[in-house]
Order: structure tokens, then sequence, then C-alpha cells
């Protein structure tokens, strides 16, 4: 008798392990429910991929920016290979399971910026697809969660509408329902601050010099994304549909107030060639490897954090007036002007946090957020 | 003079240019301002622009408003401090008023000269 190679028992005997494992699942499965285009079904569970407990930029940046590439990744496998929801056949009956997905009960505590970048992915397969998107075990979501992901606007792209209300209390905390569009519309920006100053108590009225730096900020950031995020040429990390989001929250106990935009575009480290004032950039990013006593690889994703900061600083002194990224600048005064508070700006694989009168945080992760997402907590009393 | 209120074309000014949405800085110069800049010409008069009452400005549509208007030559570089004056009556719009200054200013310096 022939002896098995060392590699042929090795792919057997994990052959054996997935086949028993199948087995079992097959005859013993999970059942849970699922919601589609708005009406829900219980159906047995595919593999449940875990997500953190907390999705929070401030807290735990590289976790969420991984889980949220996590969660992107897994939306696009259902485009390539079928649908999300899978047809199994027990015995004689065909049944429809739900195939892996992204255990969103996992998480306990979600921030309005994540919230508004986790919407977006599922808004974006939605619309590429062009097909309904399943949602899984949603009874066993947190509570706080859900609320939130509801008050954002999340649940409403799977057919869940639960009432009109512009905001919602999470906790401490109003959010505002995400507005999206794909061209710079001042009216949504004047919308979004208008409903911002309403969640202030009466006793409690916000700076109107700081509303004013608010509503500017916001205008350059999705000016920023109309003019430069979706070129016909460029490169993306995931097909795109060309829309910004924004959405806004005010902690009515601490006074912050957040606001945020994301898009899905080509990211500022890619565009910074196609930049007006590109040589000053990449002269900076160069000092600062110099600083560092590190060798700058441009293009290098270990680099974008440095680009962006580049960008931005380069922005604030430029001379070129209609330069591409000129608004940065005005982004990152409108922080310096509230004297408290801070400007995240994360794009690919880059993390820039700007806050007054001290050097910016800069980091760069292991996983790219796809696009640019630009977010802002200040005081604005 | 003829007085020109921001707030009157638009409660919340939008961004630089016209196909990037609506109440852009390039719809306002070329629909609103060079029109009656052009008129106020005729008459030798001065247009005054009022910036109040607005939601605010991205830097994008006052550079392109009043950058703009310089680097396209609507006036002579010599006749825009006599037949233009940006105005901010509110103390909240005075910065908005010196970037203005700011933009006009570095326009010109970026034109070609004779």
């Amino acid at each position: 008798m022939k002896l098995l190679t060392e590699r042929r028992r090795r792919w057997f005997a994990r052959r054996r392990h997935y086949e028993a494992k199948r087995k079992s699942r097959k005859l013993h499965p999970k059942l849970i429910q699922v919601l589609v285009a708005g009406s829900s079904f219980v159906a047995p569970a595919g593999r449940a991929e875990p997500m953190p407990e907390v999705l929070c930029f401030d807290e735990d940046c590289q976790g969420t920016v991984e889980a949220l590439a996590q969660v992107r990744n897994r939306l696009f496998t259902p485009i390539r290979g079928g649908t999300q929801l899978r047809l199994r056949r027990i015995g004689n009956r065909r049944q429809i399971s739900t195939g892996s997905y992204k255990a969103l009960e996992c998480i306990k505590r979600i921030t309005p910026a994540a919230a508004l970048v986790l919407a977006a992915e599922y808004d974006r397969v939605g619309e590429i697809a062009k097909k309904p998107q399943a949602l899984v075990n949603i009874p066993a979501w947190d509570t706080s969660v859900r609320t939130m992901l509801q008050g954002i606007g999340f649940l409403a792209l799977f057919g869940i509408v639960d009432g009109d209300a512009t905001s919602t209390d999470v906790g401490g905390t109003a959010v505002l329902r995400m507005r999206t569009g794909r061209t710079h519309d001042p009216v949504a920006i004047n919308d979004l601050v208008e409903s911002l100053k309403l969640l202030f108590p009466a006793s409690d009225h916000p700076d109107q010099a700081k509303t004013m730096g608010l509503f500017g900020a916001l205008t350059e950031a999705v000016g920023n994304v109309v003019h430069h995020a979706y070129p016909a040429n460029g490169t993306y990390i995931a097909p795109h549909v060309g829309r910004w989001w924004m959405t806004g929250a005010v902690d009515r106990d601490a006074g912050w107030t957040a606001a945020a935009v994301y898009d899905q575009g080509t990211t500022i480290p890619v565009s910074l060639p196609d930049w007006a004032n590109y040589p000053g950039v990449k002269r900076r990013v160069i000092e600062m490897a110099q600083r560092l006593q590190l060798t700058h690889e441009a293009g290098s994703p270990r680099w974008d954090g440095h680009a962006i900061e580049a960008a931005v600083e380069e922005s604030s002194t430029s001379t070129g007036l209609s330069g591409r990224g000129h608004g940065l600048a005005q982004m990152r005064e409108f922080v310096d002007a509230c004297q408290d508070g801070r400007l995240r700006i994360l794009s690919r694989y880059g993390e820039v946090v700007f806050r007054p009168n001290q050097r910016p945080y800069v980091n760069h992760h292991r996983a790219p957020i796809s696009g640019t997402l630009v977010e802002w907590s200040v005081l604005l009393r | 003079m003829t007085t020109l209120r921001v707030k009157d074309y638009a409660a919340a000014p939008g961004g630089r240019y016209r196909k990037d949405g609506p109440y852009s800085g390039e719809e306002f110069r070329d629909d609103i301002l060079v029109p009656r800049l052009l008129d106020a010409v005729t008459r030798n008069e001065q247009v005054v622009v009022e910036l109040d009452g607005v939601s605010g400005y991205g830097s994008s549509f006052l550079e392109e408003v009043f950058g703009g208007l310089v680097r396209r030559g609507v006036i002579a570089q010599q006749d825009v401090a006599r037949l233009l004056q940006v105005l901010a009556k509110e103390h909240l719009f005075k910065p908005q008023q010196m970037l203005v200054e700011r933009y006009m200013r570095r326009a010109q310096e970026m034109m070609p000269q004779g």
C-alpha cells in the first residue's frame, strides 16, 4: 500500500475537519432574524464575523478603521459572488441562509462619526448592487447602538423608518440624521448647522461666530469632495458612487458639538501629486522625514499621515489662490478659532489630529479608510 | 452708489464654481456683481457689496467672487478701489471683509504686469 505523504495527510485531515463542521452546521443551524427590504424572517445563520465592542475614532482609531475595512470587504464579497443570502439544500428542502455576516450585535458603543462611515458603506453597496442588502440579528443589537444607527439614518437604508425625527437622543448625545449628496449643496450644509443649533438647550445658545465658522468649514469640506475626491482617472480603494455623507451631534451634558463629512473618493495622499501646490507639500514631507531621521518613500502608506499634515500646512501658507485643497486651511482655522476641540482627518492609511496651539498628532493605520473622513469636535458655546 | 447684499442672492453661499452646485461664487460674480459693476462704470458710480446676514462663507466663494473679479480683469486694476467697496456692517463679518481685501490684493499681485 502506498504511504501518504505528509502534505497529503494534512490535506485529508483538513478536509475531514471542514466536512464535519459543515455537516454539523447543516443538521443544527442556528436560527436568527434576517431583515431584507423592510420585511423580516427567520433563517439559519451563517458564520458570524466578530466586530469590536467599541467603534470610536477617539478611543480606538486603529481598531475602528480595521473593523470598517472588514465590513467593506464583507459587503463587496456578495457583489462579486451573488447575493448575501444563500439558498441551501437540506434533504429535499431548500432554505435561505444568511451566509457569513458581520456581527453588529458585538458592538456595544458607536460614535456618530463611526456610524456615519458604517452607514455610508452599506449605502454605497446598496446603490452599486441595486439589490437589497440583509441585516442580521437586529433584536440582539445593543439598544444604544440600535438607537444611534436608527438616528443617523442607517436603518432607513433597510426600510426601517421610525417617524421623521431629524434628531435622536442616544444617552446624553443628540445625533442628526445624515445628509448625502453629489453636489456642493450649501442649503443642506446650512440645514445641518441650523439643526445643530436647535439641539442646544434654550438657556445655552451657541456662539454665532463659531456656528458661522462651522458653516464655512463644512462648506470647504464638501467643496473639496466635489472638486477633488472623484476624478475620472482616479484610483479607488473600492468602487464608488461619487457621494458625500454628513452628520452632526451635540453632547448636551459636556457641550461638545461634533460634525463629520465623509467621502469614498481617491483620498488626499493619492490625489496630492495633482495639486497645484504639490511641490510645497512634497518639500514639507521630506523635511518631516529628515526631522524624524527616517527615509521618505513617496506614496508609501506609512507616510499618509505626514502627507495629510503637509497638505494642510501648505494650504495655510500657500499663495496659490485657486490651488487644490485650499479649503483645508479653513477647516483647521475653524478649530483654532474655537480655542478648544480638535479636527481629525482620516484619509487612506493616514490620520492627523489638529488641536489649537499644539503640534498635530500624526499616525498611520494597518487598514485604509475608503476615502476621507473629516471630523470636528468643538465647543460652540 | 449701488448697494448689493450677498444675503439677497443667497442666505447660505455655496462653493467656488457654478458646476459645483447652487449659489456659487462664480454665479454670484458673473450674474450679479459684474453686470452691476459694468453698469456702475458707465455711470461712474461705486458698487458697495455688503457681506452681512448670511450663514457664513467658505473661502472658495469669497476668493472666486473677488479674487476672480480681479483676475478676469472686468475692471481695470487701478479702478477697483474706486468702483468697488466691500463692507461688513456687523462685527461678525469683519474677518470676511479682511479676507476679501487679502484675496483681491493677492490676485492683483499675481496678475502679469503691463
